[in-house]
């Protein structure tokens, strides 16, 4: 569930953040570290460089601070720097499929049976969404991972909201198709 | 409203975008459609699908980001620095240029540096006029103009200047700040350790009874 889907901005600890409070800023970089990482992470950023891009994330927001504006949410703010690591990134380095090594699935199972079929999923997900192109990608993650809604990814992305929610469509539908064999194996399932 | 207009705004009820009113048509259809029924149970279960993705675990360094953090501003007091000493040197080579009313000029092959009054011309067969009359031959307007220039290039310089002693001392301030919250972290882990092997040793204590001076293992 996505920081921004819950609607815990914070407001009060930017604003200290700002006002010189050094504590501010590290209660918010414990809030917002597993947020902005699940966020690299499947933005298809390789696996054993989303704790270092993580690290840059809020170095850049540490240095920006004289620039951060209290007009809009800090979520916003924060996702946009993410966003631009994250291109940043990507144009530096040829993209290479990452793996589940240092990662935990989002479920955990009794059975081993099950524990393969789980992680064959998963798996499965993280490649699927890597195939999608940038700008589909970059909606998914924004719209189903962090919960932001599509009036807020356009002010983020500089996108209109009804090319974004074209996007969105289609990526679901691209999904779908790349993730076809597991939901015929779960329909099969029931009884 | 009809299946294809379900299935293109399907996403957006699934997903709560849609206004009440339009919402209740999509339900409306929905309750009397098994087909698109089963569509919108397959886009439910591929959203679950994806929330199978796993999920990285990641812990901020902040020492580590407040030493980068104190280096990338030294780097930006240096960048200022060299900024203005460049300023400022451009800005002394152009007021000598006009004190020393330096000429230097291109002429044929030639390269004629004079000061002072204007030196002779050296004599070259079919030499081009010149754009520009040399300084001494300025009158006075021109050259109260050219030190109005100079003086305010020489306010510019002080305001560079300025400015740089300005950002460098906030930078001091920065860096003092991030040593004494560094310090501030290995104190807090110090005191953490000791606690720690105190409470180790009161539990030894408490489990084996006190070690006795001179006594065999």
């Amino acid at each position: 569930m996505g920081a921004a889907k819950t609607g815990r901005d914070n407001a009060a600890l930017p604003r200290s953040w700002v006002q010189g409070d050094p504590t501010a800023f590290e209660a918010l970089v414990r809030f917002w570290e597993q947020p902005v990482a699940r966020f690299l992470a499947r933005l298809a950023v390789e696996a054993d460089q989303v704790a270092d891009l993580c690290q840059e994330v809020f170095l850049r927001v540490y240095l920006a601070r004289d620039r951060y504006r209290e007009t809009g949410a800090f979520a916003t703010w924060l996702y946009r720097i993410a966003l631009n690591v994250a291109r940043d990134s990507a144009r530096r380095r040829r993209r290479t499929p990452g793996s589940l090594a240092d990662q935990e699935p989002a479920s955990s199972v009794a059975t081993a049976g099950a524990a393969s079929a789980q992680h064959e999923l998963a798996e499965a997900v993280a490649r699927a969404i890597a195939d999608l192109p940038r700008p589909m990608r970059e909606v998914l993650v924004l719209r189903h991972y962090e919960g932001m809604r599509f009036e807020a990814i356009a002010r983020l992305t500089g996108t209109p909201a009804s090319t974004l929610k074209s996007r969105f469509a289609a990526a679901l539908a691209r999904l779908r198709s790349a993730l076809q064999a597991f939901d015929d194996s779960s329909e099969e399932a029931q009884p | 409203m009809n299946c294809t207009e379900l299935r293109e705004q399907l996403p957006e009820l699934l997903y709560g975008e849609l206004s009440p009113e339009r919402a209740a048509i999509m339900q409306q259809h929905l309750a009397e459609c098994a087909a698109c029924r089963a569509e919108s149970a397959a886009v439910q279960r591929m959203r679950r699908q994806l929330d199978a993705a796993p999920t990285p675990k990641v812990h901020v360094d902040l020492p580590r980001l407040y030493r980068a953090a104190s280096s990338a501003q030294e780097a930006r007091t240096r960048h200022w620095r060299r900024l203005a000493y460049t300023a400022g040197g451009l800005a002394a080579a152009v007021f000598l240029a006009m004190i020393l009313r330096l000429e230097i000029r291109l002429d044929q092959r030639q390269i004629i540096l004079a000061w002072g009054q204007t030196a002779a011309a050296v004599p070259v067969p079919e030499r081009p006029p010149r754009a520009n009359p040399p300084l001494a031959a300025m009158d006075g307007a021109k050259l109260a103009t050219m030190e109005n220039q100079i003086h305010l290039l020489d306010e510019l310089v002080h305001a560079l200047a300025l400015d740089v002693d300005t950002r460098d001392q906030r930078q001091r301030q920065e860096i003092v700040r991030l040593a004494l919250r560094l310090q501030d972290w290995q104190r807090q882990t110090a005191s953490q350790r000791a606690a720690t092997e105190r409470d180790l040793a009161a539990l030894y204590v408490a489990q084996f009874g006190p070690k006795e001076k001179g006594a065999k293992q």
